[in-house]
């Protein structure tokens, strides 16, 4: 099969782009009109809706050397090729005269409705007529031929009996019904598979987040209730012992790890809400919406002494505001919290653009990342420090949140001790 | 135990509830003499390989025994494992994974990246005590080791 669109493609073309050389195989159909052309010596040719020859053999020299080959004239045979073949219902053949006087019988190609090319036969003359001398010797002076030239090739183009042409003519009709349902027919089945290939893809990746998920919450989980099983049953052995020293200290972690497991189904909760109710995107104030959430996250700040820079000017957005304020939110927690013994601590929040795509920042001069945990900091419930304050989701959140909008979320940090920056991209509000 | 050399245990843990679990355990067994706890996947790295903080050999020896979990902050245990096995001098170390995780495909991974035991936290604290006995006798006592 030839059609390059369905076989190598991953994804065909959409139906109104899809052209006729798109869907038939060329060099066999060839093949297979050289054939024919031996058997019945006439000359034949597909062409697509732009003028274009797929196909063709026969061809006379006075369609070859004179009519195709000067500029004025040629327009003619493109202008025939196109415009006096058209309007021919599918299975049906017109019989013209070209805009150069010679005959030409046409039939559609179609692809569903759409026409995207014909069958020709023709460059001949039909028995019952004597050719209009008159007509082509001014068609030569006027196209600048040699006249002698001209008339000898007008000569040897072949007269048929119209009957065997309409006969030939049927048979190519046919041909070019049975190509058009069977392209049409490849082209369903393809955009189909790719359907559904495009649905499996999505599914598999849908089924793989789960399994993660999964994975990570039973794992998650299971780890506070063997704190609580574990120290319960210490306990219960030292209460028997009447060892009482160490039981206070016990008791706050079982104590402890029933709030770790509370944190982590609220966070759980949270997480899987963000993919469904995010609300319809609204068009919202880069410089507005970062106000907002470093008033909210005043006490911190004040807390570490720190202020944040932010650049003036910055564009609109298209997203879920309450959404976004979470994105800003744990951007900027993290960089309150990571900023270590940073005599100097910053944080600057700005845009820069990137290859014309718009880059929101957090910027600070923190503790910094090492370059290969870059990837794992965004996965659910990781954390560098096991022991620091949190479920480690506030990363995992952003990210989905990002992405649900269309963006994309990573961090620059060149390593430890030489700060971070959170960088995320997000629809630009249109103007 | 045999000879009376101390045995020591790397307890890789980063859940600090556990890795108590697990020493007051082996304190109460008396199986090892020291057990070294590191809370993540890079630091148990550093410690193997007598890197850092670790340089000392006399001060951190390669442990007896190595009790690893799996889903470990920067270095994922499965790493760690796979690491320890490649290396010609560590290969040789007894590493049992200590984890949450009954999920076959970590436990199918554990066991291509030839750990030598694979088990799962008892959640009744009785099985944890008689778990953590049964690996410390077998591994620091009935088992047989190069160093």
């Amino acid at each position: 099969m030839p059609q390059k669109n369905i076989q190598d493609d991953a994804t065909p073309l959409a139906f109104e782009n899809i052209e006729l050389s798109d869907v038939i195989d060329a060099p066999a159909l060839q093949e297979m009109m050289d054939d024919y052309f031996t058997l019945t010596g006439f000359a034949f040719a597909i062409v697509d809706m732009k003028g274009e020859v797929l196909v063709k053999g026969g061809w006379q020299d006075i369609c070859v050397k004179f009519h195709r080959a000067q500029p004025e004239s040629c327009l003619f045979c493109h202008e025939s090729d196109i415009y006096l073949s058209s309007g021919v219902a599918p299975g049906v053949f017109k019989t013209y005269r070209c805009k150069n006087n010679m005959w030409d019988i046409a039939t559609p190609i179609m692809l569903g409705d759409r026409h995207v090319g014909n069958i020709f036969m023709g460059q001949l003359m039909f028995d019952d007529e004597e050719p209009d001398y008159e007509l082509f010797r001014a068609q030569a002076r006027r196209f600048g031929y040699d006249e002698t030239a001209y008339i000898a090739a007008l000569d040897r183009v072949p007269r048929y009996n119209r009957e065997l042409v309409n006969t030939a003519m049927s048979f190519c009709s046919k041909l070019a019904q049975m190509i058009s349902k069977s392209n049409y027919n490849n082209i369903v089945i393809a955009q189909t598979l790719t359907e559904r290939k495009l649905a499996e893809d999505n599914l598999q990746q849908k089924n793989a987040e789960l399994e993660r998920f999964t994975y990570t919450v039973s794992h998650d989980l299971k780890s506070p209730i063997i704190t609580i099983k574990g120290f319960t049953g210490s306990l219960e052995k030292d209460l028997a012992k009447g060892n009482y020293e160490r039981m206070a200290g016990d008791l706050k972690r079982v104590s402890d790890a029933a709030d770790r497991m509370n944190d982590l189904l609220r966070d759980l909760l949270e997480l899987s809400t963000i993919g469904r109710i995010i609300k319809t995107p609204e068009v919202v104030d880069m410089n507005l919406l970062v106000a907002d959430v470093l008033v909210q996250l005043a006490g911190p700040l004040k807390n570490r002494n720190l202020t944040v820079a932010v650049q003036p000017g910055l564009p609109e957005v298209l997203c879920d505001k309450r959404r976004m304020v979470e994105v800003l939110q744990n951007l900027f927690e993290n960089a309150i919290n990571y900023m270590g013994d940073q005599a100097e601590p910053q944080i600057q929040f700005g845009m820069r653009e990137d290859n014309d795509v718009k880059v929101f920042f957090v910027k600070d001069n923190g503790i910094g990342i090492d370059e290969k945990y870059h990837k794992i900091i965004f996965g659910l419930f990781n954390k560098l420090d096991a022991n620091s304050e949190g479920t480690g989701i506030g990363l995992a959140l952003v990210k989905r949140i990002v992405e649900v909008h269309g963006g994309r979320v990573w961090v620059e940090s060149k390593g430890e001790g030489m700060g971070s920056c959170f960088c995320f991209t997000i629809k630009e509000a249109q103007q | 135990m045999m000879n009376g050399e101390p045995l020591t245990i790397l307890l890789v843990e980063d859940n600090r509830d556990h890795a108590e679990l697990v020493m007051r355990n082996m304190a109460e067994f008396q199986v090892a003499n020291t057990i070294f706890l590191v809370e993540d996947g890079q630091a148990a790295l550093d410690y193997l390989h007598g890197r850092g903080t670790y340089a000392d050999r006399k001060q951190f020896p390669i442990p007896h025994l190595m009790l690893l979990d799996l889903r470990l902050p920067k270095v994922d245990g499965l790493d760690v494992l796979k690491e320890v096995k490649t290396n010609e001098t560590l290969r040789p170390l007894p590493v049992v994974i200590l984890t949450t995780s009954d999920a076959e495909r970590d436990m199918a991974m554990a066991y291509e990246y030839h750990a030598n035991s694979y088990v799962t936290k008892p959640v009744n604290f009785d099985d944890f005590s008689r778990l953590l006995k049964d690996l410390g006798f077998f591994w620091l006592a009935w088992n047989k080791r190069p160093w």
